[in-house]
């Protein structure tokens, strides 16, 4: 895993959002859903501590897992910076050097096994069983009668089988580019 | 072998620091006597040119410096001054071309040996020419009748100039009459614009040297500095002269229409006057919107209505002209998140100022446009469209959006005491005494947060504005009654339009771009033709008037010099000439004629494009300064001395529009493969195909033609220019040339970038597509 911490191409995303450039403005974070709830988080505060070179300390922060990835803050941006894409940097490193909560582990783990067995990341059954979220979302008939209101088929995509040659084909995308593959393998 | 001097310019590091001078000076002190400077266009640089020419008795003169845009003029005089003829000097342009565009020592510096080999190469057919004068045109054109317009032709005028004053709209006033207020720095307060605009206006009616031309607008320019050719367009008023301004017309008039001098807050109708002090103070119909229903006619008690009136076109020659085309505000409509369009409370300044202007759409009086309530809480958003790189944004400060947002706040908080008044800012922008205003409109306790709106919402009928305030790290929604959102400034779609008929250049923004940005702020790229006020970018009435002033005086000073010498840059006919004629059917400018069975050119007429030279069909027509000799010159040269697996492409560039762009690229310092080896003709029409074929056998790996867009190219119109090339890319095409090996171009000179984008990929491609080139071998050995 260590040597997949691609610091090089993280400084060059960092160059591309033209850190230098914020003007300090706050129209991301007047545009963000997550700084209206969490007072500790603001993308404008960021991209400060971007500017201020502090880019490679941020994924030791846990604010970072407080944005909601909308991106609202890219599209408001007067300079087209885009402090979500920072974040989603950040939390790449947070990830790779063991920073991130232990939950985020557990369900990414969950979603990997999940893609390499099934071919799916998310199901129903993986959001109730696995990642323990009990929301009103995995009641399934709920859904299908949602399903309906909204004039969708009756069928849930979710549940259409992933031809056997497609789940080979993912599992050999996994295992080749991860060293996880592995270990949803012995799972 | 003539006695010829090179002389190599370091430019400070400019050129030296890529350019190795020492080893250029070696390779050429061979052949000429050479000389280095650190600044050649220094006293002492000249001093040394002209030194050298009377020691050594110099022939000709090779100049290795900038490009010959910058001192063309200056090494010219060294020859003139010292007997020489300043026609024998070859500027090789090692500068904007070569250093600047190349990082790799080694390869800019045989470049720049290319280059500075193709001007000797050349300098061996240079023949010696005599300029000669031309009277100037006592009588000036001022375009646009705003306030710079009109300062402008007031200055012309006061001076003894005849001065053609044109204006689109059926008033002159411009975006003065709009705005209603204008603030004053020394005093605090908002005075009335018109006062000081209406008196002008006036003077510009009664002046006897004035011109002036209403709903009329320049369909084409032809001619240089001292004498142009303009042609203008007037839309018929169909009001006559015995208008009373009574208004019974517009009275009956069926036709309601959106009133552009009320920022469309109101509606006017199709025959109407655009504001109480309009000049020329009479009404007028908007022929786009009428529907000649008569009824006007009837009410009409002094016949004044001419219903059938036609456009007419008035043809003037006039030494100088003056650009005052002025601005138009962004579109808030284009960020649809802060509401505009949508949300009827939210607003822009430009209409607050019609709403709290006397002859606005509420006399005046400051209520709201949804239900014309007086608001309390009002809430301005600055900068929207400026300082904005989102699509169709304006990456500049507009500069004037935040004394417009303190004007209207100090305004309001007198008139409408108990008014809450907060500013969304990103950056308070008030240099010099403006700070003042600032000041004085804090102490009036207008609320300032740092921060800029991300969104408007309405709910139950309030505005609710999202802004994070920077210097509390809080994000907050406030709320309020109106939102004002202070837009940019962008250039009028006339000034692009009007800058692409008179090929002068513009700023990467597309306003018109200044000669220099610091000595020479009123004039542009083209002599003879200058710019002030909001056309040349954003300012207020103040800088736009200064500006205007500034333009008139250099309009005036080359009006007074009485006459202009003229560069002897036309066609000449050889003694092989048999009158058949041919020729004058392909000059536009009808400069050639027949006379005792021979042509002969006028030199005035002829503008040197070159068109008519492949016409002849006894090869007898030549052009002064890109003879045939020269120009196959400078192709031998750039091509000499090509190594085995080296890659050469060919770039001709017109003179005055694709070389300049090419100069910014310089400029700019954006960088080119070093095969790139540019050559200036005085336009392409100059280029038939033998010069391409042999720009190919020579060894050219691929050829580049760049023609600027303007209106001037042997008086050829764009579509015929246009036409030309692709006859002239269907002849290469049947020498066996590969097609993919010529490309044509057109150069829109703000779009430098564009052009640079061009060559990179006509580079790229040519190395692509370069097979061991074993047929252009065999072409170049036959």
């Amino acid at each position: 895993m260590a040597n997949s911490d691609s610091s090089n191409n993280f400084d060059y995303l960092y160059k591309k959002e033209n850190k230098v450039r914020c003007l300090q403005c706050g129209r991301c974070a007047a545009g963000c859903p997550a700084a209206h709830v969490f007072s500790e988080y603001n993308p404008r505060e960021v991209m400060r501590r971007v500017q201020d070179g502090e880019e490679h300390e941020l994924h030791k922060d846990p604010i970072i897992w407080l944005c909601g990835q909308c991106y609202t803050c890219n599209s408001r941006c007067p300079r087209n910076n885009n402090p979500a894409s920072i974040i989603l940097q950040a939390r790449e490193r947070a990830y790779k050097q063991g920073h991130a909560p232990a939950e985020i582990y557990q369900q990414s783990a969950a979603l990997l096994e999940s893609l390499f067995l099934n071919g799916v990341t998310v199901s129903p059954v993986l959001l109730k069983e696995k990642l323990g979220v009990l929301s009103e979302l995995v009641d399934v008939e709920r859904l299908t009668k949602l399903r309906a209101e909204l004039g969708l088929p009756e069928h849930n995509s979710r549940e259409v089988p992933i031809p056997a040659k497609a789940i080979k084909q993912i599992r050999t995308i996994i295992t080749s580019t991860s060293g996880q593959g592995e270990r949803a393998n012995d799972a | 072998m003539s006695r010829f001097g090179v002389f190599l310019c370091r430019c400070d590091g400019n050129i030296s620091n890529t350019v190795n001078i020492d080893r250029l000076e070696k390779h050429f002190s061979q052949t000429c006597v050479v000389e280095t400077d650190q600044h050649l266009c220094s006293l002492q640089g000249q001093q040394k040119i002209k030194n050298s020419i009377r020691k050594h008795d110099l022939q000709g003169v090779v100049v290795a410096a900038c490009s010959p845009n910058n001192h063309g003029k200056t090494f010219r005089k060294c020859l003139s001054d010292t007997g020489l003829n300043p026609y024998l000097l070859e500027l090789a342009n090692v500068r904007e071309q070569c250093s600047w565009v190349t990082k790799d020592q080694k390869s800019a510096t045989r470049k720049a040996r290319d280059l500075v080999n193709a001007s000797i190469q050349r300098l061996q057919h240079a023949e010696p020419l005599s300029e000669f004068l031309v009277g100037v045109t006592n009588a000036a054109l001022v375009i646009g009748g705003g306030i710079a317009g009109i300062t402008a032709a007031l200055s012309l005028a006061e001076n003894g100039i005849k001065t053609y004053l044109v204006e689109r709209q059926p008033s002159i006033g411009g975006n003065t009459v709009r705005i209603g207020k204008v603030f004053s720095p020394h005093k605090m307060v908002e005075e009335c614009a018109m006062c000081s605009l209406s008196p002008l206006m006036n003077d510009v009616y009664e002046h006897p040297n004035i011109t002036l031309l209403t709903n009329a607008e320049v369909t084409s320019v032809i001619g240089t500095a001292g004498r142009f050719s303009v042609d203008i367009k007037i839309k018929p008023r169909s009001v006559n002269e015995r208008c009373t301004s009574c208004g019974e017309c517009a009275t009956v008039c069926p036709i309601e229409v959106a009133d552009w001098w009320n920022a469309n807050t109101r509606n006017r109708k199709a025959i109407y006057k655009p504001f109480p002090q309009a000049v020329p103070d009479r009404y007028v119909i908007d022929i786009e919107n009428c529907v000649k229903c008569g009824k006007c006619s009837k009410a009409c008690k002094s016949k004044a209505i001419e219903l059938e009136a036609e456009p007419s076109l008035q043809k003037v020659k006039v030494g100088a002209i003056v650009l005052a085309t002025g601005h138009e505000e962004f579109d808030p409509s284009l960020r649809p998140e802060l509401g505009y369009a949508r949300l009827d409370n939210v607003i822009t300044q430009l209409e607050l100022a019609r709403i709290i202007g006397v002859n606005g759409p509420t006399n005046g009086e400051l209520l709201r446009p949804s239900d014309g309530a007086k608001p309390s809480k009002i809430i301005m958003i600055q900068c929207v469209g400026s300082r904005d790189e989102k699509p169709n944004g304006l990456h500049y400060c507009s500069s004037v959006c935040c004394m417009v947002a303190l004007k209207h706040a100090n305004y309001i908080s007198d008139y409408s005491p108990g008014t809450q008044i907060s500013v969304l800012y990103t950056d308070i922008r008030t240099p010099g005494i403006y700070e003042n205003y600032y000041r004085h409109v804090q102490d009036k306790g207008v609320r300032f947060i740092r921060g800029r709106a991300s969104e408007v919402k309405q709910k139950a009928g309030k505005l609710y504005v999202s802004v994070e305030d920077t210097l509390r790290s809080k994000c907050v929604e406030l709320d309020a009654d109106l939102v004002v959102l202070s837009t940019g400034m962008l250039p009028s779609k006339g000034t692009v339009e009007l800058a692409q008929k008179l090929g002068i250049e513009l700023s990467e923004e597309l306003f018109v771009k200044e000669k220099h940005p610091k000595l020479e702020g009123a004039s542009t790229s083209i002599k003879g033709i200058y710019v002030c006020g909001t056309a040349q970018g954003p300012k207020d009435i103040t800088y736009s008037v200064l500006q205007a002033d500034a333009a008139s005086l250099e309009a005036l000073s080359l009006i007074g010099q009485g006459s202009l010498s003229i560069e002897p840059l036309s066609a000449f006919v050889k003694d092989s000439c048999n009158g058949c004629g041919i020729c004058v059917r392909h000059c536009r400018n009808n400069a050639i004629k027949i006379v005792d069975r021979a042509a002969t050119i006028d030199p005035m007429l002829c503008t040197g494009g070159g068109a008519c030279i492949h016409a002849c069909p006894t090869g007898a027509l030549d052009l002064h300064n890109s003879t045939e000799a020269q120009l196959e010159a400078s192709i031998r040269g750039m091509l000499a001395g090509k190594v085995n697996g080296e890659i050469r492409n060919i770039a001709f560039l017109d003179s005055k529009i694709g070389y300049a762009a090419a100069d910014n690229i310089g400029a700019s310092k954006l960088q080119y493969p070093s095969s790139v080896r540019i050559i200036s003709v005085p336009s392409v029409l100059r280029l038939a195909p033998r010069h391409i074929d042999l720009a190919f056998k020579l060894g050219a790996d691929g050829v580049f033609i760049g023609q600027g867009f303007e209106a001037e190219s042997c008086g050829e119109n764009f579509e015929s220019v246009e036409s030309k090339l692709n006859n002239l890319s269907a002849s290469v095409a049947q020498l066996g040339i590969d097609p993919a090996r010529l490309k044509i171009y057109r150069v829109y000179i703000p779009h430098f970038v564009g052009l640079h984008k061009r060559l990179m990929q006509f580079d790229k491609g040519i190395r692509q597509n370069d097979e061991p080139s074993d047929e252009l071998a065999l072409r170049s050995e036959t």
